[in-house]
């Protein structure tokens, strides 16, 4: 867990999974190293390859270094997570690596007074940009299909995003996320070949006083 | 359906504020520009209802015509017009002793300390001091409504005189520019239905006065100026309202508030600008939005030419037989993010087949000088007309508005035919600024100047076709 300004905290990695295991998207296969002293056997056991290591609990990962994509091998991903403890500290993960082309955002974040819930949809990646539209809550699928037009092509895709943000939604009303004030899933992105929706990344922000 | 906090009262009430029993004017003087403006204002429609003047100094000076206090009127206190500021006008709210139809607190009103204690303390007299709905109340900063419908103009804001009726409601937070609007309005021939002056809003705000004009039968459309768009809530009612009647809004925002300043350390608080909430919001709900008061205007126009057809699609194809108007219009768009998409093969090979041969690129459509035969400019442009993948046509007038020929006007009058024909919208763009605006016009479709107006009406109109293509899937 990191301590940002004011209230907020922020979760990432295995903190954050109990507020996101309710969303319609896909996890990539991960293993997070928290001992120095297991390196070897986590990433001798890591089953998927070529695989991304990061530096977790960091913002701006990709500006700093702290991301290093295709390492090819359990040997190479020992280098390279010792690096990164070096460099970096603690924790380290190891991630399978998805392939794709096009970076989405999406998100939740709750707002004064009322409390209400707005959902962000659109262009993600490091180059997350104008490209992004907030929907309010109550959300409806056919609002979320006509504006997804605009992001992706293909129904199916279309489909997909809508789900995955319709049930963000969910759970941050009534679900598991409800104590979390805002989630980013930066980025989602749609595997090459299965064509299944992953999220790379997740960050789930809650008050300080109601972190586990 | 989402639930509306608005009521019905509250709405019939707002309806009333345009057609008042009586006038109050509390703190009017002869010698004061906004108290003229107002009561020369409401005089001028030949307003047939009482007129109270308030002034407890000219009053004890022995000045005829003049109340001590509001306590001296006899029967209705009609629409009460407060010309005080500060506590001094609170005071005078608060002396109101029968429900009024409603408060415009002017200009100023508040502009001192405490401002928004006061204006707190107002919002609690509109909703409790009364049995039944909560009291309209303008203001503070509001320069007052009108309607050509009842034929009362209570308003010192600069609106033209006489006002061309017709059925556009106007909402603004700028009592100024609520003038300057409609002036701009009535010179393009765009007839008014209504204007209400808004101000700070903190009581009746700038979307529950536009909910109010989209349940009046004369307006067929409403446009609105909007400088606190942060009650996202009542900004989705406002969408919901308009696609239960059936009404457009068109929507300009200006002097943006901090609404999505909280959580910025994650990437959706950081991008939550008030300009992104707004623009998602009202696409979510079919609200249309443009950028400023002036494409507010052009985004009316281009509606109400089209006759607030719908349009079929939202996709544009772009048309032109003289110079490269065609290609200036697609880099504005482009700017923008609007893409032209190509037309199917079916009309890629009908457009070939008429002469096209030498165009590469077939949306935009340049078809060159050369095409001047009517009959070939009507086949081309028929051919897109039925292509099924567009909605939004424009024209380009390469030799500007008006049409220098019989020549040019013909090709003008094909397209417009056509348009109206196929019941679907269409622009007729001059890609310099020349000519008047609204000088020269064509049945059955919009005209406009330069490729900035082309562009932002080919935006409003795309727009308009995403909102009923919504209001029709849902």
């Amino acid at each position: 867990m990191k301590q940002t300004e004011g209230v907020a905290a922020v979760l990432t990695g295995r903190d954050a999974e109990p507020y996101l295991r309710t969303l319609c998207v896909n996890w990539p296969h991960r293993a997070v190293v928290v001992d120095g002293s297991h390196v070897s056997d986590i990433c001798r056991s890591f089953p998927c390859f070529p695989a991304v290591v990061k530096a977790e609990g960091m913002s701006h990962r990709n500006q700093s270094g702290a991301v290093w994509t295709n390492i090819s091998s359990y040997e190479e991903a020992e280098v390279v997570v010792m690096g990164f403890i070096t460099h970096f500290g603690l924790p380290v993960s190891i991630s399978e690596q998805i392939p794709h082309s096009e970076e989405f955002i999406l998100g939740g974040q709750r707002r004064t007074p009322k409390d209400q819930l707005l959902c962000l949809f659109g262009r993600g990646g490091v180059t997350v940009d104008d490209q992004v539209t907030y929907f309010l809550s109550p959300l409806q699928e056919s609002q979320l299909l006509a504006e997804l037009r605009d992001y992706v092509d293909g129904a199916n895709y279309q489909k997909d995003l809508s789900s995955a943000v319709l049930s963000l939604e969910a759970s941050m009303k009534s679900g598991p996320a409800q104590a979390a004030e805002a989630i980013d899933l930066n980025p989602v992105v749609f595997h090459s070949l299965s064509h299944q929706l992953f999220a790379l990344d997740a960050k789930v922000f809650i008050r300080s006083d109601l972190a586990p | 359906m989402l639930e509306m906090t608005m009521t019905l009262e509250e709405i019939a009430g707002l309806h009333r504020v345009l057609d008042p029993p009586a006038a109050t004017i509390i703190g009017f003087s002869p010698d004061s520009r906004p108290s003229l403006g107002i009561l020369e204002g409401i005089q001028r429609g030949g307003y047939k209802g009482p007129i109270h003047l308030v002034n407890v100094r000219r009053h004890q000076a022995g000045e005829s015509g003049y109340l001590e206090s509001v306590r001296d009127i006899d029967g209705d206190f009609g629409l009460v017009y407060v010309l005080l500021s500060g506590q001094a006008a609170l005071d005078a709210v608060l002396s109101i002793q029968s429900r009024p139809v409603g408060v415009v607190i002017y200009g100023g009103g508040f502009a001192d300390s405490g401002a928004i204690a006061l204006e707190e303390r107002l919002s609690d007299w509109a909703s409790t001091r009364f049995p039944g709905p909560r009291v309209p109340v303008l203001g503070p900063q509001s320069m007052g409504v009108f309607s050509s419908t009842s034929g009362f103009f209570g308003t010192n804001s600069p609106i033209p005189e006489p006002i061309l009726p017709g059925g556009v409601g106007l909402v603004s937070q700028s009592g100024g520019l609520m003038g300057t609007l409609a002036r701009a309005l009535t010179t393009r021939r765009i007839g008014l239905e209504s204007g209400i002056a808004v101000g700070n809003g903190r009581t009746t705000s700038v979307f529950e006065s536009i909910i109010a004009l989209l349940y009046r039968d004369s307006v067929n459309l409403v446009i609105g100026y909007v400088e606190d768009a942060s009650n996202l809530e009542l900004l989705s009612q406002v969408g919901e309202v308009s696609r239960q009647r059936g009404k457009p809004v068109l929507l300009a925002a200006g002097g943006a508030s901090e609404v999505g300043a909280a959580a910025a350390s994650s990437h959706t608080g950081a991008l939550a600008t008030p300009e992104r909430l707004l623009r998602g919001v009202s696409r979510q709900f079919g609200v249309l939005l443009v950028r400023s008061p002036e494409e507010l205007i052009w985004g009316a126009e281009a509606l109400l030419d089209n006759d607030l057809r719908n349009p079929r699609s939202p996709r544009l194809a772009v048309i032109g037989f003289t110079g490269g108007g065609a290609i200036a219009v697609a880099d504005e768009l482009s700017r923008d993010g609007t893409d032209l998409k190509p037309p199917s093969s079916a009309t890629t090979r009908m457009v070939l087949s008429l002469g096209a041969e030498h165009s590469s690129v077939l949306n935009p459509f340049d078809g060159g000088a050369s095409a001047t035969n009517p009959s070939t400019v009507k086949a081309i442009i028929d051919a897109y007309l039925t292509d099924g993948l567009y909605g939004v046509y424009i024209y380009i007038a390469g030799a500007g508005l008006p049409p220098p020929s019989e020549n040019h006007r013909r090709q003008l009058e094909i397209f417009a035919g056509s348009i109206r024909e196929a019941g679907t919208v269409g622009i007729v763009a001059s890609v310099a600024p020349d000519g008047q605006s609204g000088a020269w016009s064509i049945d059955g479709v919009t005209t406009a100047r330069g490729s900035h107006e082309s562009a932002v009406k080919a935006r409003v109109l795309r727009d308009w076709a995403n909102t009923t293509i919504r209001w029709r899937d849902s």
